[in-house]
């Protein structure tokens, strides 16, 4: 224990490269594990932060709520469904409003207030009341745009503004703030701001629905599609996942992060090998004088070890200074639990890579330690 | 010379190691590249290689395609900015439509098939009449091959597929081209009873002696309501486009970073342990030059090797890759992936030739350790 530590004092220079080189590639991995956090963060929060265990979507919108279209009528079937609780019913318009001139994207989503499918995390204000014309829930991310409590939101090409009654966090859709209004009001836009959808009638672009204790979620899925013929309904999950880009975004930052994982694990892999090599000769005497292979691995890897937490530490302090000088564009979110499994990650990576050298460690023969030259 | 190869050899292992590390470096490097190429040709192709010298937005759009909604007159008002030869209109929908019976999604462009913003060229096939399509030729992936039906949901209406255009897809899905006025039915099929048919842009076509920019500023300037911008403005400015390549310029960045350290580390650690050989060496008289080209050839060896494993595993990747998003090999992106990385390594690797300058050949005399 001792010596390993003491070997590290005597070679900083040589230590500090290792810890530099882990450190790089944690920071590549704590990056980009930010950005996939984020983009899924940002892309889902407004089915993730719902109280709903299934959506129904049109069966030719294809699990897109822009494209989906149902009959506001068929809210009733579906809540006569069995093993429904409750549904609700939600719709999107992806406009641009200003506040003071400046102009943003805004995604207003239409919904019921009370019933499922509304964004669970109200975190200031107050909820429209049921049919409350022009009021509407403002996501967080929307106090960026300088809009606050009781701000008028005027959305391009309507006449009339959305008061912000009350915040939620956590409720964007695809990366867009959105701004919740009732069904009603969201309707009275649409057909103002979308004149070419007056046409269709009153519609609604899913139908969030909970299930009643007891019913199973696929059981009741499949009774809805059944009962009205013309739906595809999907749990919550697989909502999540139809998103555009969700599912792919996911998993190409897993392979990425994948394969800077066994780089991680080449590196120290390579480091200690390379280490080994050139003191075979000190350990041949250490062992010659009785230390045992136990005592020389268990240095070995608490080299490791320490190689890897100092290798993190800085990573992590990098990725979050760059954190601060990334541009507004770069959608990265650092969570707790993400840094976490990637600390344990890298740790077992590091492990791994100099478990390798065990072999040659212990078939170091202490005669040699006689022979003068390793 | 002959030294870097003996010595690669007696320590395939380590080196094997090593380029191992760097192929796998390699091989993220180019699938990153190719991944946000794929990505953004697919996302704003239509827009970036458009027909039209000038492409004219509703100002409140912020550049986005899908949000723009600009009246039919607006092409006569564009009409008459000094400048501009010819105006079309481009109308875009995305719809949901089967062909061969699968359900997918459709991004449907009408315009003017002789104007600006035509589908041009048309690689093979033929220009659309009345009923048909030419498709962007990724979209034979979903099943949009020449001569199949498209039936467009809800409306029933039919269009056939008669020729393909080269790297034309909007918004990542299968995307058709059709006359304009042939695109108006679908969109009063699609919305009936709609009051007004909004059109999504205006392409322009410029005089040969003016530049893009200038008459898409003019346009900005003189017709009210609406911004022009040239095609590569249009194209980045197109709302997520920077998220994209901003994040992979990130990532790229960085892994090129990680090689170039991982590569100068490893040499810097090999130059350390085998100092004692590199001055007895000299002290026999090898000049610094040669240990140091011996050093640079096994950096050279090294990295081409890396290359040769990540093109082998990007070919992998790219045989395995979703038809629906095909990712291929890009030799000129290869050839720059590995020379830039080849450059750096070498530069990195200077700081070993450094120890090795620094060494001083009467140490190998002493005969201590």
């Amino acid at each position: 224990m001792q010596l390993a530590i003491a070997e590290i004092r005597r070679r900083r220079g040589r230590w500090a490269s290792i810890i530099g080189a882990v450190a790089f590639i944690v920071f590549l991995v704590l990056i980009l594990a930010a950005l996939a956090d984020g983009l899924f963060i940002g892309s889902t929060g407004a089915f993730r932060n719902s109280d709903a265990d299934a959506y129904v979507y049109s069966a030719d919108g294809r699990r897109s709520l822009v494209r989906s279209a149902l009959p506001v009528e068929d809210l009733e079937s579906v809540t006569s469904v069995e093993g429904v609780a409750d549904a609700g019913a939600l719709g999107i318009l992806l406009a641009t409003a200003a506040t003071d001139g400046d102009l943003f994207d805004i995604a207003v989503i239409g919904h019921l207030p009370g019933r499922v499918g509304e964004p669970t995390a109200l975190t200031a204000g107050r909820r429209p009341a049921t049919g409350e014309q022009f009021v509407g829930l403002a996501d967080m991310s929307l106090r960026d745009k300088g809009i606050e409590l009781g701000s008028l939101v005027l959305l391009t090409g309507s006449a009339q503004p959305v008061e912000v009654v009350g915040f939620v966090s956590d409720a964007r859709y695809l990366l867009a703030d959105t701004l919740w209004v009732t069904l009603e009001t969201w309707e009275s836009l649409r057909f103002e701001i979308r004149p070419e959808t007056v046409g269709g009638g009153s519609v609604a672009q899913a139908f969030p629905i909970a299930v009643s204790g007891g019913a199973g979620v696929e059981a009741v899925t499949a009774a809805i599609d059944a009962a009205l013929g013309t739906t595809e309904t999907v749990t919550i999950d697989e909502a999540i996942l139809s998103l555009p880009g969700v599912e792919q975004q996911a998993s190409t930052f897993t392979a990425i992060i994948v394969v800077s994982f066994v780089v991680v694990g080449i590196v120290i892999a390579l480091f200690f090998a390379l280490i080994t090599l050139e003191k075979r000769g000190q350990l041949a005497i250490l062992k010659a004088i009785g230390s045992s292979n136990y005592l020389l691995l268990r240095g070995v890897l608490i080299q490791a070890l320490i190689a890897t937490v100092a290798g993190y530490v800085l990573g992590f302090a990098l990725s979050r200074l760059l954190a601060l000088v990334l541009p507004p564009a770069v959608p990265v979110e650092f969570l707790a639990g993400t840094a976490r499994t990637l600390f344990l990650a890298t740790i077992v990576m590091g492990a791994l890579g100099a478990v390798l050298s065990f072999r040659r460690i212990i078939r170091i023969d202490p005669a040699s330690a006689l022979g003068g030259e390793a | 010379m002959f030294i870097a190869l003996r010595d690669l050899w007696r320590s395939k292992l380590r080196f094997s190691l090593l380029a191992g590390a760097v192929g796998l470096l390699i091989f993220l490097l180019l699938f990153l590249n190719t991944l946000s190429a794929t990505l953004l040709g697919f996302f704003i192709g239509a827009i970036e290689n458009n027909s039209a010298d000038v492409l004219v937005y509703e100002d409140t759009a912020r550049r986005n395609l899908q949000a723009s909604r600009i009246d039919p007159s607006v092409v006569g008002e564009v009409l008459t900015v000094p400048g501009v030869v010819a105006a079309a209109p481009i109308g875009e929908l995305t719809l949901t439509a089967t062909v061969d019976t699968e359900l997918t999604d459709l991004s449907l462009w009408g315009v003017d098939l002789t104007g600006p913003g035509r589908p041009d060229p048309i690689v093979q096939g033929r220009l659309p009449g009345p009923g048909e399509v030419v498709v962007d030729e990724s979209a034979t992936a979903e099943g949009f091959e020449i001569g199949e039906t498209i039936t467009l949901i809800p409306s029933g209406t039919e269009l056939e597929i008669v020729g393909y255009v080269q790297d034309r897809r909007y918004a990542v899905v299968a995307t058709a081209y059709l006359d304009f006025t042939r695109w108006v039915d679908v969109f009063e099929q699609e919305f009936p009873g709609s009051p007004i048919i909004p059109l999504s842009l205006v392409a322009v076509e410029i005089a040969s002696d003016e530049e893009a920019a200038v008459v898409g500023d003019r346009i900005t300037a003189m017709v009210a309501g609406v911004e022009g911008l040239d095609r590569v403005s249009a194209a980045s400015g197109t709302p997520g486009v920077d998220s994209i390549s901003q994040s992979f310029t990130l990532i790229v960045g960085i892994t090129f970073g990680i090689v170039v350290l991982v590569v100068g580390f490893f040499f810097l650690i090999l130059t350390v342990q085998k100092l004692r050989s590199f001055v007895t060496l000299r002290a026999v008289g090898a000049s610094t030059g040669y240990l140091a080209g011996s050093l640079i050839a096994q950096i050279i060896i090294l990295v081409l090797l890396g290359s040769v494993f990540g093109t082998l595993l990007l070919m992998g990747a790219t045989l395995g890759s979703n038809p629906a998003f095909p990712l291929s090999v890009d030799v000129r992106l290869v050839l720059t992936v590995t020379v830039a990385v080849l450059v750096f390594s070498v530069l990195s690797g200077l700081l070993s030739v450094r120890r090795i300058a620094r060494a001083d050949p009467a140490e190998a005399a002493q005969g201590t350790r």
